[in-house]
Formats: structure tokens, sequence, C-alpha cells
């Protein structure tokens, strides 16, 4: 791994060395991916090797960029780039300095799954469908395991020469009940960034998968309106980062006037007691990074407190343009794109009520817990839940089919009126898409929330 | 390819294009990318186990093909078999043309479409995006089967504000900026005023384009792998068929589309197939692997998702059958209700009743429309709408997304709120 490591950073080095540009930064990408999908009877093992790179360069007033594979084809991606960004003219854009980083940062695994054989993971996954599957009703059966280990290399023509190695292991599960003509689905997920014993936890979660699909279709679909709801933290998690996390990336307030107003600094865009941070250094998740993908330093970055925008994540263009530092929140999905502002963990801190007084609160309301995903366009914002019960008599109650809270983020952020102090790492199988980049990792640290008067509806 | 050392059977596929693209923002040129792409697939069979290998870069293929071997060593035994040889029909799929833009004519073309639109609407597109992709792809498997083809792809999204784009996709250099720029205009005029969701039961034109979205749960019931499991609303039969004006097909050989190709993602010959007939199931989307697990033949729709990725059954195009009305007499036509173009809601869910937010919607009263739709809900199973005699189809149809060839839909008794 060392002399690939080193003959990559000197490469690159060596060809933006060979070309002035306001600003000039270049990638290159080793990743390795095992995929293990079961289903029912069947199987599918699939061994994934990604090798790419991204050169780009600054010199007018828009990007030149360019993605390769081979080192073959680095200097003709390197004369695309500082070509196309000679193209436009106009004022040369300006980009935020950040102090040169040189390190070479390996994997530390609390549980390393590269020791571990192949087909003993096949195994796993074989016994989860079959625990799902020994469940009656259950039609069908899903078990997808990923592991991703890889190495990124980022150098910068301001001296900054950054190798570090990731991991991402994530487990999906799905089981599927049906009776008559009404097909249910029960999920559960699992991840992390370091520790295998997180995947070996998947056959409590078949169990779990499989007993929440058959109860489903026996529930009853929730009815249409407007309900208090109380979000377990893989929602409450899923919540924030669909609404208000995706506001708070630079490049989508620079975009639109309306965000660029209401998403100033200082603004009350939420509940007083909101508070929201994103964090890449929570070790063990999957997206834990030390530099980001402009070899800027990762940190934690405070977004919402009581309630208040205190700040935004950036890329060095978009921290520029806004007169601060980088925030460290430079990601890429593989090796093919430019590197945008995105979310890493992103935290709701945890607050002073318990889950008991937040239910209590909540009387004829929804419990919802187990996401199916979100999205966001514009202010609207989409959350799919995968379980869903009634709140009865202060407690988690009658269990509903999957539903889905839709609304507008700034009336929502506003009617959050309970945080419990509950607080958990959620790093399921969540991936972000942003444009054409899809899946990035991203995850969750999250208590139990209180939404009211939010619109609930079947899925 | 020799491959010969390879007990069983084999498959690989290789590929390798380019891609330019310009990102247009407030009329400015603020990125141009572009990039060189090269990859392969490959699949093993052995003792009765698939197993696959990606890779990007120079591939070796001798390594990748063991890699595969080595992945199927792992798997479960299935009845999966490579398909044999096939007749290819002439699809045209590459314009050379679109292959030889340049960077420089793209950023042209694109501010060609910005100062279009500032002659009609006064300012300059908040934001743009072209794309030309050029693609080689080609396939061998040791059961004979042996193609190749190229592929370009030529995309324009024009961004108005207000939630309003326009996009277009095509295989061939036919996307006019005048007409996008014009059909974006008056997106943008119409939604210059904003109106209150109205509340109750009412009538909702879905566009071309969430039509789209409508359909994704119902492509989700058609898909072999549902069908497989017993999951499918269709393994048991849906309680009633659809009305007998809805007709649904899958076909690879639509010209003018960039779903189309001579063959799908393993070999198979693509298709005109019927997937829904006179409001009837009468086909599925299969690959190789569900084809075996349903003892039937693949239907030419094994899709490729990621590059180089591998297959699943998917659909190459989509087309739906067209109406009676022109879409402008259907909005004529509504004394209340809505037009909606985008919907957020889940993919590929199966079940047929959903709840979704329209993104992007308009007003309309007294058969006019009255200005733009912020934060509705609808509510609807499309099921039973399509069973619905009521539902109607538009006689005009559009290429949405480059692989859907869809008309508008007008739902009656949709149930609308404020989300």
């Amino acid at each position: 791994m060392t002399a690939v490591a080193e003959n990559w950073l000197e490469l690159l080095d060596r060809h933006l060395r060979a070309r002035p540009a306001r600003y000039a930064d270049a990638r290159y990408l080793l990743r390795d991916t095992l995929r293990i999908r079961v289903e029912d009877d069947q199987s599918n093992v699939h061994f994934e090797r990604t090798r790419g790179g991204f050169v780009r360069a600054a010199i007018d007033s828009a990007w030149g960029g360019a993605a390769f594979n081979t080192k073959d084809q680095l200097p003709g991606a390197c004369e695309m780039a500082w070509s196309a960004a000679r193209m436009t003219g106009g004022k040369p854009m300006v980009i935020a300095g950040a102090p040169p980083a040189v390190a070479r940062l390996r994997l530390k695994p609390r549980s390393d799954p590269r020791g571990i054989p192949a087909a003993e993971k096949a195994a796993l996954m074989r016994q989860a469908v079959e625990v799902m599957r020994a469940s009656p009703r259950v039609v069908s059966a899903r078990a997808t395991y990923t592991e991703t280990v890889g190495t990124r290399f980022v150098v910068t023509d301001r001296g900054s020469a950054v190798e570090e190695e990731f991991m991402e292991l994530a487990v999906a599960l799905r089981a599927a009940a049906r009776a008559g003509d009404v097909t249910e689905l029960g999920n559960f997920d699992c991840a992390s960034g370091n520790d295998f014993a997180a995947v070996r936890s998947c056959l409590a979660g078949a169990r779990e998968a499989a007993a929440a699909a058959v109860q489903l279709l026996d529930a009853e679909p929730v009815e249409v309106g407007r309900r208090t709801v109380v979000l377990h933290p893989t929602l409450a998690g899923t919540l924030i980062h669909e609404s208000l996390g995706h506001f708070c990336e630079a490049d989508n307030v620079l975009a639109d006037e309306y965000l660029e107003k209401k998403m100033r600094i200082g603004a009350r865009i939420a509940s007083p007691i909101l508070d929201i941070s994103d964090d890449p250094g929570v070790t063990g998740a999957r997206a834990c990074y030390r530099y980001d993908d402009e070899a800027v330093e990762a940190r934690r970055t405070a977004l919402v407190r009581e309630g208040r925008l205190v700040g935004l994540l950036h890329t060095r263009q978009t921290a520029a343009r806004f007169g601060v530092e980088p925030t460290g929140h430079a990601r890429t999905v593989g090796h093919r794109f430019a590197p945008l502002p995105r979310m890493s963990v992103t935290c709701i801190h945890p607050g002073l009520s318990t889950l008991d007084e937040l239910l209590r609160g909540a009387e004829g309301g929804i419990y919802m817990s187990r996401s199916f995903g979100g999205e966001t366009e514009g202010e609207n914002f989409h959350l799919s839940a995968a379980r869903v019960h009634r709140i009865e008599g202060g407690r988690i109650g009658t269990p509903l089919r999957s539903a889905a809270v839709i609304g507008n983020t700034f009336e929502m952020l506003k009617s959050l009126d309970g945080v419990a102090d509950d607080q958990v790492l959620v790093d399921g199988s969540f991936y972000c898409g942003k444009g054409d980049q899809y899946p990035l990792a991203v995850g969750m640290a999250a208590p139990h929330i209180r939404v009211a008067d939010v619109m609930v509806g079947p899925i | 390819m020799n491959a010969g050392h390879v007990e069983g059977g084999w498959e690989l596929l290789q590929a390798r294009g380019d891609e330019v693209e310009i990102h247009l923002q407030g009329g400015r040129v603020v990125q141009v990318r572009s990039e060189l792409r090269l990859g392969a697939a490959a699949r093993v069979v052995r003792a009765g186990r698939l197993g696959a290998a990606t890779a990007t870069g120079e591939v070796d293929r001798a390594e990748l093909l063991e890699r595969a071997g080595s992945a199927a060593d792992l798997g479960l035994a299935s009845g999966f078999a490579f398909p044999g040889p096939g007749t290819y029909g002439p699809i045209a799929t590459y314009d050379p043309q679109v292959a030889s833009l340049r960077a420089e004519e793209l950023c042209e073309l694109a501010l060609d479409c910005d100062r279009a639109f500032q002659g009609l609407a006064g300012r300059s597109l908040p934001g743009a995006l072209l794309r030309r992709t050029t693609a080689e792809v080609g396939i061998e498997n040791s059961s004979g089967v042996s193609g190749s083809f190229s592929r370009t792809e030529m995309q324009v999204r024009l961004e108005g504000g207000s939630k309003t784009w326009v996009s277009r996709f095509s295989p061939h250099l036919t996307i006019d900026p005048g007409r996008l720029t014009e059909e974006l205009a008056r997106r943008v005029e119409a939604a210059q005023s904003r109106a209150g969701p109205p509340e109750g039961t009412m009538p909702v034109l879905f566009a071309p384009s969430a039509t789209a979205y409508l359909l994704q749960p119902l492509v989700a019931n058609l898909d072999g792998g549902a069908f497989a499991s017993g999951a499918s609303a269709f393994s048991g039969g849906v309680e009633s068929p659809f009305k007998p004006e809805f007709w649904l097909w899958e076909d690879g050989t639509l010209d003018g589309f960039t779903g189309s190709a001579p063959f799908d993602g393993e070999g198979v010959p693509t298709r005109r197939s019927v997937l829904i007939g006179a409001g009837r199931q009468l086909g599925m989307l299969l690959d190789c692997a569900t084809a075996a697990r349903l003892g039937r033949a693949p239907t030419g729709t094994a899709v490729r998702e990621e590059f180089p990725g591998l297959p699943v059954p998917g659909v190459n195009n989509l087309e739906m059958a067209s109406g009676q009305d022109p879409s402008p007499r259907l909005i004529g036509d509504m004394e209340l209700g809505l037009v909606v173009y985008d919907l957020m809601s889940e993919d590929a869910l199966l079940s047929s009743g959903f709840a979704a937010q329209v993104h992007s919607g308009l007003l309309v009263r007294g058969g006019r429309v009255r200005g733009r739709v912020e934060n509705a809900m609808v509510r609807l199973d499309l099921f039973a709408a399509l069973r619905a005699v009521e539902t109607l189809f538009s006689s005009d149809r559009e290429n949405v997304g480059g692989t859907f060839l869809l008309p508008w839909v007008l739902i009656q008794g949709v149930a609308v709120g404020r989300g």
C-alpha cells in the first residue's frame, strides 16, 4: 500500500506543479467493495474495484475539471481541465485558504472485516434470510451486505498531500409479508465505519424486520391529517438531514434567492429548543473522516444554536464567498465529480425531556420509527416511516401501516416542541444524494423529538 | 476474447466513453467537467453458482474473470444460464454530431439558451446543465453472444426559478434550445403568482413528468423479482383489470430515446413488449436470473444502472398509450383542480396507495391557471385510479428523462390537502 500511495501523491503533485492556476487540486481513489445479496434462494456476490481520479483548476471565473481512470489518462485529463478553466474568462473566482495538510492516515478498526473470510459473511446473510423466511406469512426476504475499504489521495497546489484510508460496512434487510393482495415490508439496517461486530448483530434485526412486516398486514392505514408526531432517533436524524441539513449546505444557499434570504446567519429558523451541528469526527461512523476532499481538516460545525442559524457547511469556494474559513465538508461520491458541501454525521443535541414526557404530551398522535428514506425539494420535505404506532395513554400503542410525514421545512422546524435526552448514533444504511452524486454515506446522532401539527399520510 | 480457462459459463462486458458537461448559474458558466471512462464487468457460473466482478480502469480480463469465479464460489446454486446469440436490429443510438461536440460548443449552446431566456423573461437563467455523453459497449459470453454498439446522449436542463424547469434527453442533436426556453418561459410566467393549496377532493392533472412518478409502484409490481418472490400485486391477480384504454409497453427499440439499444445488459435483443394491454397485465420485466427463477425466457430488459455495473430487471424505455383529448382541453374543462409537474415520493414501493408532496404544481380555477401551488399534498390509489372510467389520458405525449413516453393523466377525486 505504501508504495502505491507514494506514487499517487507524487504523481498528482507533479502534474499540479507543471500547470499554474489560481487554485488546483487532484484526487485519486482506490476502492474495493464486496457486495453480497441473498434473496430467498438466490444469491449474488460481487467484487467491485474502482480506480479513478479527478483534477480541477480555477484560473478565471469557472472551474475546469476532468475525471480519469488510469495513470495514462492523467496528462490528458489535466489538459482538459486547464483548457476548460481558461475557457470562460471573467473575474477570477476566489478560493479560501486553509493550513497545508500533510498526512497519511491508516484505518484502526475495532473489529476488522478484512480478516474474516467472505464465505463467513455470505453465510451470515443466508442465515439472516432464513431467519426472516421462518416467519409465517413472510413470502420473500432479502439481505444485503456491503463492505467497502479504500484509500483517498488528495493533493493541492497549496502544499497539501493527504492519504486517508476509509471503511464502510452496511447491512440492509427486507422482509415482505403478504396476505391476499396486500404486501407489506419490514426493514432493518445497521452500519459501521470501523466495527464488524455491528454486522454480526443483524440476526436480531432479521427477526425484527420479519415481525414488523407481518404485523403491518393486520394494521390499519394511518388516517390522513395533521398530527403531533414523536420520532425515533433514526427518523429524527433523517428528518433534520433532509429538511434543515441540505439548507445548511452553502452552495444550496447561494443558488437560491429565497433560501439566501431565509438562511442568514443569526436568523431564527427553528424552535429555540433545537441545537444542531455536523461532525465528521464521530469515531465509528461511516461518514467519519479527518480531511475532506479538498484536504481541509474536518471539524465539528455548529449549524443551529437555540433555534438560530449559526453556521453553514462549506467548501473552499463557498467559504470564500461567505468570507469564512472552510469547514472541511467538501465531499464527493467516488472519483468522477468535483467536491460539494455535504453533510457527514448530523447531530441533534440532546434535550431536557425524557421519551415518556414526549409521549405523554402527544396523546392521539403518532410514534414513528425505522426509515424508508426521505427527500427534500426546495422547502418541501418528505419522510417515510416503516413503523408507525398510535400514541395511546402516554405510550406507544396500536401499530399502523407505513406512513409519511410531509410538509414545509420552516413550518416544521418551528413547531418542533420536544427534544429528548436520549441521543444515540444511528449509523444505518443511510446514503445521501445531491445532483448526480449518490450514494454518499452519511450518519446521524439524534434523540427522540416531537413535532406538533405536521401532515401525516399513508405511503 | 480468450476466456477459455473459465470452467462453466462466463460473460464479459466492456465499456469506454467520455462525457462533457457545462454548469451555468445566473447566466455564467461556473463549471466545465470532462470525464474519460473505462471499465468492465464479468460474470461467471461455476458449479451452477453465479458470481460477478467489476472494475474501472485498465482491466486484466483473465484476472477479472477469476475474481468473478471466486465470487461464484460464495454463492448459492441456481438455474442461471447465460443467453445464447440473438439477432440485433438496427437501432439509431449514435449521432456523430453529438459525439463531436466540444466543451466550447456546449458552452456556447448554454449561453444561447441564456440569451434566449433573457429575451423572453428579462433575466438570466438561474441554472442550466448541458451534457453530452458517448459510450462504446461490447459484450460476449460463453454461449455465443457477441455484440457491440456505440451510443450518444445529449441532455439539456434549464431552470427558471420558482420550482420550474424543463429538460430534454436524446441520443441525437435534435434538442431545440429556442423551443425549450420558450416552454420554460411559459411555465415561469404561469408560476409567477402564488396560490394557497385548495383542500378537498378534486381533479388533478398529472403532467408527463409527474406521470413518471405515478407509475413507479406499477413498474415495481411488474419487476420479475417481485413475481419470483410472490410480492407483486399481480402474482395473485389484482382485484380487477385496469380500464381498457390503459396500455403500457416496454420498448428498447424506440427511436430518439436514450434507453434504446440493440441488446440489453446481458446481450438479449431488445424489443417492444406489452406490459399492460387493454387494462390487463400481460408482461413483466425479466433479466436472465429472474427469468430462470420463473421458468420463462428473458425479455431483453436487463438494465445496468451503474458504470460498469451488474444487470437487474428494469425498463429500457416505457411507453404509455395516449388518449383522446389534448392536455390544454383537460385543463380548460377543470372547474377547480391542480396541474402537477413534480411529486416527492419514495421510489419503487409496491403499495399503490400513497400520499405525496407536490413539489411543482399549479392551481386551476374556472379552466384557467391561477398561479403556483405551495405546500400541497395529494393522496390517491394508483390502481383504483387506473380502473376508474373517468380517468383520462391526453392525446399529446412527452419524452420524460429520455426513457419515458407518457401522456398527461387526469384523475378525478384526488384528495388534496395542505402538506
